[in-house]
């Protein structure tokens, strides 16, 4: 914590950013405050985990880890103003998101050919109500979590693009970073919560 | 534009001085860390039951994500209100789950067949 | 500094970055908004007081239509118009400009969120029209109700079926809004935090500016597991999920408590600007400081934290535990303390006063009357789980959130009105039309609630069409207090006209206004001109003194502006 800073002296889009990442935080937490409540009430969700692909998501984990430290490379590299290494590191995150999204979509595409959808027609079929509840949940936290991966993916392209363009607004590029950490944060807690507890 | 605002707040300036309040630690550092507790988490996994294995890895998110946020995100050099902020937030979670914690966990499944 | 272009109408109405102009887009939208919603309530109150009459402009009230009618007059009330109208328009208009600087910190956000909100309100209106009618479950929007006439044990049929429905589009509109305050929230708190006047610490602040941010950061964590929660009833809707369906393994009262969880905090959301409006035009009026600044201050904190603790006193019937329910009554009856402290505080500043009676005074008097006497009281009761068991879901507790509501958000946003105007067109207020119109909203909202608890008392359920098939419900005196309680309602609306009428007549013609400063007033909006020109201020101010001193003992004058040396 910092004393010798006074508020009025935090730049302001870093201010509107951390608010914006309390904000996400109440949304997300939420989120995962249902779902850990219900997992504690239906053992049977265990069950249900195992079908998950746990080594698509460790991949998926360190994916991520890895494009959080890259970002916090570019933010580095930009305080110096050196244009090759912002762009650089902000490429291997983009990289690092596409990468993401497409190990989750090959996951999401198997999970639904065994009959592991949204509404869950097929668990009903065989009579197991409450599992789909955990299938109801798998997509709906991913996806969300997945649409806050390309909407920073796109906030830090185009931040990218404009600060290297024009060789001002470096520090969007440190705030577009703290939106990607955030989004990182998120699946550290959803990757074991969702996949790894049997 | 105003003339009122104290210098060092114009964002034509990339990182004016005063801005610049952050420690740089080193990331690499950080990341290794990172990817050692991330390795325990999943064979910590392997664990077989279910509520050991639960808490042992929210605990560990925690740490991984409290690193994230003060290392990578620089919470470790921000003034106490964004402290605050993140605090609201989290209190605002604590009030959630301490309110539905007895309407989820401790009702039993509802035994309901199609009608 | 003073480039005070004409601009054109799109220019001025669709794409301008100025706060005020802003906040006037907000307004205009806004009495849209309430237009529709008073008119809902008065076809559903003639249809309870005169079951059989086939109401003017309308027609006969089937079932199915009083139903859309409560639910959309009870949405638009809220959502638009309160959070509208006290957070958007309100934080818009007045927390640049008496900060001391020239606009929001964001100007491109702010039009933003003006646009996300425009949208909201297309998605709303174009709710009405959909093949099946509008959206008829409740403002509440509880589910198995919200999920639409499919109900969960139906097949799942088309997407285009299920997503053309009012229950989508209603929901759409609130996300849509949601999304639209909280960019506006987050705009007015690096605002206040960041671009103060120079030698404005945070304890010289105007009470408005606290109150609005307070109740900006409030809505902002508030809404968050709401907002997870319709993205999850958005899936029940049109993927076909369970999350709230008992059959799967949900639970209808996971969405009442995420609903009430955003719920009750909203209350306070919107009871917190229009305290601080009053503060304002009380401390003005009564030519004294405002009594504990710091004390008004350190309990709307408390209260905002414990107002996310009491939420499920709005569930006590809903099957929660019971064990709860006991908690959640104590701590209801406990936030009642900081807010008997904030209006004791008022009490205290236009005790032994130089008062002046003007209208804006009128409005905040009668505000803290009557939501205190009468709608904080009634709380009470309410908030104990003994009474409220038996009161829940009674006209009682409509009465009483009419109580609270109307005098806080609707005398709030008159005081306002009838305060600043002057200051943001230049031109004055009728003030005979103002008396009338204050007596008549005064006397006819009485008139119209108060009814209401009698009526609760004797047992009438607050979402029933006709009352034709209750005999209990029939017997004198009980239509007589509904048809009292109709006609008032009546009258109230049309007197708005009265108001309606003087702000465009005003806004065009009204007389000129003689004084930047008419009432006195310490606070930075009054030391510029008014109309103030695009960027607020001539001379950017520099604040010497906190903003209520009033009489002070060294001074021949008896205000003191926060600017003057």
């Amino acid at each position: 914590m910092n004393t010798k800073i006074t508020w009025r002296e935090i730049p302001q889009a870093r201010l509107a950013m951390w608010a914006l990442i309390a904000g996400e935080f109440a949304i997300f937490g939420g989120l995962i405050v249902m779902y850990t409540l219900n997992r504690l009430k239906y053992e049977s969700w265990g069950e249900m985990a195992q079908h998950t692909n746990v080594i698509a998501g460790t991949i998926n984990t360190l994916v991520l880890l890895t494009s959080s430290f890259f970002v916090v490379k570019a933010h580095e590299a930009a305080l110096h103003k050196n244009k090759e290494k912002v762009k650089m590191w902000i490429w291997l995150t983009l990289i690092c998101a596409l990468l993401f999204l497409g190990i989750k979509s090959y996951e999401y595409y198997h999970e639904i050919l065994h009959g592991f959808t949204l509404p869950g027609t097929q668990l009903l079929a065989e009579g197991k109500h409450v599992e789909t509840m955990y299938w109801s949940f798998y997509y709906t936290m991913t996806g969300l979590h997945g649409l806050h991966v390309i909407g920073g993916a796109l906030a830090l392209f185009f931040v990218m693009r404009h600060a290297t363009k024009t060789e001002k607004d470096y520090h969007r590029i440190e705030v577009a970073g703290l939106y990607w950490h955030m989004v990182d944060i998120v699946w550290i807690f959803l990757f074991p919560l969702i996949y790894l507890i049997h | 534009m105003n003339t009122n605002q104290p210098e060092g707040l114009a964002h034509e300036i990339a990182v004016p001085k005063k801005e610049d309040y952050h420690g740089h630690p080193n990331y690499l550092i950080i990341y290794i860390s990172l990817l050692i507790l991330f390795a325990i988490t999943v064979f910590a996994s392997l664990i077989p039951n279910p509520l050991v294995v639960f808490i042992i890895v929210f605990v560990i998110s925690i740490v991984k994500g409290s690193m994230v946020l003060l290392y990578f995100m620089h919470l470790k050099w921000e003034p106490v209100l964004i402290w605050i902020l993140l605090g609201l937030a989290l209190m605002t979670l604590l009030f959630l789950t301490l309110g539905l914690y007895p309407d989820i966990v401790s009702v039993k499944p509802y035994l309901v067949t199609k009608p | 500094m003073n480039t005070h272009k004409k601009h054109g109408f799109w220019h001025r109405y669709f794409f301008s970055l100025d706060h005020k102009d802003i906040g006037f887009q907000y307004m205009l939208t806004i009495f849209v908004m309430v237009s529709i919603g008073g008119f809902f309530a008065y076809v559903f109150r003639m249809h309870l007081a005169y079951p059989e009459m086939e109401v003017p402009l309308f027609g006969l009230v089937t079932n199915k239509d009083y139903n859309m009618l409560i639910t959309n007059h009870g949405l638009i009330m809220m959502m638009w118009l309160a959070l509208g109208m006290l957070l958007a328009v309100a934080g818009n208009y007045l927390i640049p400009i008496m900060i001391g600087t020239d606009d929001m910190a964001f100007p491109k956000l702010n039009k933003l969120s003006y646009w996300f909100f425009l949208i909201s309100v297309i998605l709303m209106i174009s709710s009405f029209f959909m093949k099946r009618g509008g959206f008829g479950g409740g403002w509440t929007m509880y589910p198995p109700l919200s999920v639409g006439d499919f109900g969960y044990n139906t097949a799942y049929t088309s997407f285009k079926d299920r997503f053309f429905t009012a229950n989508t589009f209603v929901l759409l509109a609130i996300t849509f809004e949601f999304i639209a305050l909280l960019m506006g929230g987050i705009n007015f708190f690096v605002t206040t935090l960041n671009k103060r006047a120079k030698g404005m610490t945070l304890t010289k602040m105007p009470m408005i500016v606290w109150m609005i941010n307070i109740a900006s950061v409030l809505f902002m964590f508030s809404v968050g597991p709401l907002i997870a929660g319709a993205f999850m009833l958005l899936l029940d809707i049109n993927a076909g999920t369970g999350f709230y369906d008992v059959y799967r393994g949900g639970d209808p009262l996971l969405w009442e408590h995420l609903f009430w969880f955003f719920g009750h905090p909203e209350v306070y959301v919107i009871l917190l600007p229009p305290l601080g409006i009053i503060a304002e035009i009380i401390s003005t009026n009564s030519r004294k400081p405002l009594y504990g600044y710091k004390f008004i201050l350190n309990l709307t904190l408390i209260a905002a934290i414990l107002s996310m603790m009491v939420w499920a006193h709005h569930q006590f019937v809903s099957g929660i535990d019971p064990r709860a329910a006991t908690i959640f009554s104590i701590f209801t009856i406990i936030i009642s303390l900081p807010f008997a402290g904030i209006i004791l505080a008022y009490i205290a500043t236009l005790w032994n006063g130089d008062l002046k009676i003007n209208l804006p005074m009128k409005w905040a008097i009668g505000a803290i009357t009557l939501f205190t006497l009468i709608g904080g009281f009634t709380g009470l009761y309410l908030g104990a789980s003994v009474f409220d068991i038996y009161a829940h879901d009674t006209s009682f507790v409509v009465a009483h959130f009419h109580y609270t509501l109307f005098p806080t958000v609707i005398f709030g946003s008159f005081a306002a009105f009838y305060y600043w105007f002057g200051k943001f067109s230049g031109r004055e207020l009728n003030k005979f039309w103002g008396n009338v119109h204050f007596w008549l909203t005064f006397i006819f909202f009485n008139g119209f609630a108060f009814p209401l608890f009698l009526l609760g008392l004797a047992g009438q359920h607050r979402r029933i069409a006709d009352y034709r098939q209750f005999e209990f419900l029939m017997q004198d005196p009980l239509p007589l207090y509904r048809q009292i309680a109709t006609i008032s309602a009546v009258i109230l609306i049309l007197s708005q006209f009265i108001f309606i009428f003087n702000f465009f007549w005003s806004l065009k013609r009204g007389k000129k206004v003689t004084s930047d400063n008419p009432w006195e007033s310490n606070t930075l909006e009054w030391q510029t001109a008014s109309p103030p020109p695009h960027g607020n201020f001539a001379v950017y101010p520099e604040v010497h003194h906190g903003p209520y001193e009033y009489n002070h003992p060294d001074r021949e004058d008896d205000f003191l502006p926060q600017n003057k040396k």
